[in-house]
């Protein structure tokens, strides 16, 4: 079992979530929180873990700031989407 | 310069894959991944230009054209994938001569007639199959092994001939070649457009072992059913599917000789799905680490026979490029999204029921308290049962936890019955998922291999443009 | 002077006192009036006193003329003396002209707009058309013919109803197709006929698209116009002519074709020709193929594997590699095509489509003949 802390004023949940979720696959985990921090608990830890983790972290923390700079453009595509197939379906 | 939006994942040369949900793909270095992400004007024109005209940047006064390209890619897609156009499968029997150790349907043993087609019901089926598809109609004969019930095959077919018309459909034969005779061989030399699709897990021990025939000689007489075809037949009325067990792990060069000794130059190779009675009596078999090491061995002897000039195709790999390079098409059911589930399928099972695939006939059996059939021969309710609308609604990957932020979402799919097999939902822990493990990693390993090895990329255009 | 392949002007003395405008022209005694066009008779030799004439057709005398047509075709007569075969039977391709009014300024135009009202042109083209008769296709030019929206529809709706079964090709901008109810209204109009939309995009990068085309804005409106026309079940045909400005532009346009519209029927690579605006734009613009044949080879693999049809117009095989080569059509209209002398001993020569007469002097690129 090993404790993992990350400060949440660099990683957000979502990001931290994100991240846990394609951890399952090599280990069992929990997550707890205070005020500042979160708190990762494998169940098994190795370098391949840890390595695994931290690549994670930094591609969905990327990932993050992409979606914060692009939710407006997704909108605007998932409207027009719909109205398309919409079109479509009547012809 | 506006920034759009873009799905990435991280190469193992340490360049990035990044691709649009319109289906566009690209590839950075990794610090041109930071420069387009800060938006920092650090990015060299040559980048800008190739990120442009794939939409994941657009100029200012462009943004509204870029939007309404994105937006008309991916309204196509999902209009082609919501495409109904099935194959259409039918089951004359569940009898079968062999019980193999990962068999994912009930079969039923030799001599158990109830688990046979009630062929008063052949017109109905293919007056139903009349009604639903358009010509080149696909039929194909699954089971347990229909061979044991030929004269049921051969009703079908000629009913098929009579409604259909002899040149507007396929028919393929699922079976293990163990009874083909004179007589299956006459019929099929009467019918060209008869062909079978068989079984070759590996050489002798290794088909042998998983591939349980009571007289033991699986493999002979798949070899020499094989063989005659070819001999009487001609090329091309027989294809292969190998399914990867953990003794052929050690050899993949064993499956490719045992294809070019039969002169066969087209191979299809994938890993055991864990469903029905593949995850009752195998134990884990092997990780897919295991199936990583062997394939890329087997994608290394292939690239060597094929540059040496001789044509040898993996289907399944070929499968994942034309997902990526075609977005057009969706005819592979098991690697679409919305699932291929009714959709791409239509089966008619011995029992009378109708089924969205061959994986809900086998849940099916597994979950009898829940009703995965539309209906029966006698009375179909395609529209009625609401379990299909639900599974298909919960299978648009677009949306899915651990799809949304994947590259390969475009070109991938969901296996909703997979999921219910062995998750218990439609959708699905991807982290947990065997599907997302394997899908994903025959993904990124061909796009590396195609992006950054000139001898696969022409090896892959070869078989493209067959 | 660089004699096509088939003629179809002829200057006619006598033409000088008819009004301007479309004619049906027999070489057979007409016996009814036609309830589109004027009739003209044409013949052989003088004027007899055996030949019939009538009060209701004109008769004109040239020999010339009468061998270069069938009896049915239809002819233009110009305000210079001059008559045009423009519908006929002898012809591998017809076209009509519609208009010669256009938003845009292309710089390889080669009908350059004039600012005129022309909507005559277009109801005596529908006249044409339906006087003609024909199954085979009939290529409708401008300008642009769908700048004046009604007279479009009109236009359409003349044909829908007297002539449904003569395939129309249809040369557009596209840009009055970023109207949804245009589109529509379009589609309305070709109920129960065949007709394809060509619609040239010749970039991704809307500045290079609008700069070749001479209009700002022209970019969104093309491609909004491209949406709505493939997704409402137009059938369009996309053309790009490689430039040197937008040349590397051309992978983005097939691939745009493959990812992001419907309905297109084929896409066109079309070898720039030296006509009207081209010629003086001439150097910035025309790059020779021999450069760009890579370029080429990957277009052509992108839009193969998604099996999207495509072809290259106007390319003398001798001018593309050979595994490019068989994407080449014979496409150039006789009245303006030509093969020159090298061309004689080339192998290739059946199945190439040749040169522009326009391509001459310094327009034009050697044949290298293939032995």
């Amino acid at each position: 079992m090993k404790e993992y802390h990350l400060l949440k004023s660099s990683y957000t949940e979502w990001v931290v979530r994100n991240s846990l979720y394609w951890i399952s696959s090599m280990s069992a985990w929990s997550l707890e929180d205070d005020e500042t921090r979160w708190t990762v608990h494998f169940k098994v830890y190795s370098e391949d873990v840890a390595q695994e983790f931290s690549r994670l972290l930094n591609d969905y923390c990327l990932r993050e700031k992409l979606n914060n700079k692009t939710v407006v453009h997704r909108d605007a595509i998932a409207k027009n989407v719909l109205s398309s197939i919409h079109n479509r379906l009547k012809k | 310069m506006n920034l759009l939006p873009f799905n990435f994942e991280r190469l193992d040369n340490g360049d990035y894959f990044l691709t649009n949900c319109a289906g566009y793909f690209t590839t950075l270095s990794k610090e041109s991944l930071l420069h387009l992400v800060d938006d920092d004007n650090e990015l060299s024109s040559e980048v800008l230009t190739k990120l442009k005209q794939g939409f994941f940047v657009s100029k200012e006064d462009s943004y509204e054209s870029a939007v309404g390209a994105i937006s008309s890619g991916l309204a196509k897609k999902i209009s082609g994938e919501l495409a109904f156009n099935p194959c259409f499968m039918i089951v004359p029997t569940l009898q079968c001569d062999h019980s193999c150790k990962y068999c994912q349907v009930s079969r039923a043993p030799l001599g158990q007639s109830q688990f046979d087609l009630d062929q008063q019901s052949i017109p109905e089926i293919v007056d139903m199959i009349k009604k639903l598809g358009s010509p080149p109609y696909k039929i194909e004969i699954q089971g347990g092994e229909p061979l044991v019930r030929f004269d049921l095959v051969e009703q079908i077919h000629s009913e098929a001939i009579n409604k259909l018309g002899k040149n507007n459909f396929e028919f393929v034969v699922a079976t293990s070649l163990s009874l083909l005779d004179e007589d299956v061989l006459l019929w099929a030399k009467a019918n060209d457009n008869v062909c079978f699709s068989v079984s070759l897990d590996g050489d002798e021990v290794v088909h042998n072992s998983n591939r349980i025939l009571h007289s033991g000689n699986s493999f002979d007489l798949a070899i020499r059913g094989i063989r005659i075809i070819n001999e009487t037949l001609g090329p091309g009325r027989v294809a292969t599917v190998t399914t990867v067990t953990k003794s052929l792990l050690n050899s993949p060069q064993s499956i490719i000789d045992v294809h070019l000794n039969l002169d066969l130059h087209d191979m299809f190779v994938r890993p055991i799905s864990p469903y029905g009675f593949a995850s009752k009596n195998v134990k884990v078999e092997y990780t897919q680490s295991d199936y990583e090491v062997f394939y890329r061995t087997l994608w290394d002897l292939l690239k060597s026979i094929n540059s040496g000039g001789e044509r040898l195709v993996e289907h399944s790999a070929l499968i994942h490029a034309t997902r990526i390079l075609n977005p057009n098409y969706s005819q592979y059911a098991d690697l679409k999204s919305p699932s291929g589930l009714l959709l791409n399928c239509i089966l008619f099972n011995f029992d009378g029921k109708i089924f969205g695939s061959d994986e809900a006939r086998m849940l099916q059996r597994v979950l009898p308290s829940v009703d995965f059939s539309i209906g029966t021969i006698k009375e179909p309710k395609m529209l009625v049962n609401e379990l299909h609308t639900r599974i298909l609604q919960d299978s648009f990957n677009l949306v899915h936890v651990g799809c949304e932020t994947c590259a390969f979402q475009p070109y991938c799919g969901t296996d909703p019955c997979q999921n219910i097999s062995v998750q218990g939902e439609p959708v699905g822990d991807k982290s947990k998922s065997a599907y997302c493990g394997y899908h994903k990693n025959m993904f990124k390993f061909l796009v590396q291999e195609y992006l950054y090895d000139g001898v696969t990329k022409n090896m892959i255009d070869g078989w493209l443009n067959d | 002077m660089i004699k096509s392949i088939r003629k179809d002007l002829f200057y006619v003395e006598s033409i000088q006192a008819m009004e301007p405008g479309y004619a049906v022209l027999k070489t057979s005694l007409p016996e009814i009036e036609n309830p589109f066009l004027r009739t003209i008779l044409v013949i052989e030799k003088a004027l007899t006193s055996h030949t019939k004439t009538k009060d209701w057709f004109d008769t004109i005398v040239d020999a010339d003329l009468f061998c270069s047509i069938t009896d049915g075709d239809v002819g233009f007569i110009n305000q210079r003396s001059q008559i045009r075969t423009v519908l006929s039977q002898n012809a591998n391709h017809n076209t009509v002209l519609v208009t010669e009014q256009c938003d845009n300024l292309c710089k390889f135009c080669s009908q350059p707009p004039k600012k005129i009202d022309d909507e005559w042109l277009m109801v005596q083209a529908a006249m044409a058309v339906c006087a003609y008769q024909t199954d085979a296709a009939v290529g409708i030019s401008g300008g642009e013919p769908t700048l004046k929206r009604q007279q479009f529809i009109n236009f359409l709706k003349t044909i829908q109803t007297y002539s449904p079964q003569t395939p129309l090709h249809v040369l557009t901008n596209g840009r009055s197709f970023s109207d949804v109810s245009f589109v529509n209204s379009v589609y309305d109009a070709t109920k129960g006929m065949n007709v394809t939309f060509g619609i040239p995009i010749y970039a991704i990068d809307c500045d290079v698209h609008d700069e070749l085309v001479g209009a700002n804005g022209a970019f969104k409106d093309t491609l909004k116009g491209l949406i709505n026309a493939g997704n409402t079940g137009l059938n369009i045909e996309l053309r790009v002519i490689p430039t040197r400005d937008n040349l590397d532009n051309l992978a983005g346009v097939i691939e745009l074709a493959v990812r992001c519209l419907s309905n297109i029927v084929q896409v066109s690579v079309m070898n720039l020709e030296p006509t009207g605006w081209a010629k003086k734009n001439w150097s910035e613009l025309y790059v020779d193929p021999r450069e760009y044949q890579e370029v080429l080879r990957n277009a052509l693999s992108v839009a193969k594997i998604a099996s999207l049809p495509i072809k290259l117009f106007n390319y003398p095989l001798c001018h593309l590699d050979e595994d490019n080569r068989k994407y080449a059509v014979k496409s150039i209209s006789d009245w303006k095509n030509y093969y020159p002398e090298e061309c004689e001993s080339c192998i290739l020569k059946t199945e190439c489509s040749g040169y522009f007469t326009s391509s001459k002097g310094k327009y034009h690129q050697i044949a290298r003949r293939l032995l």
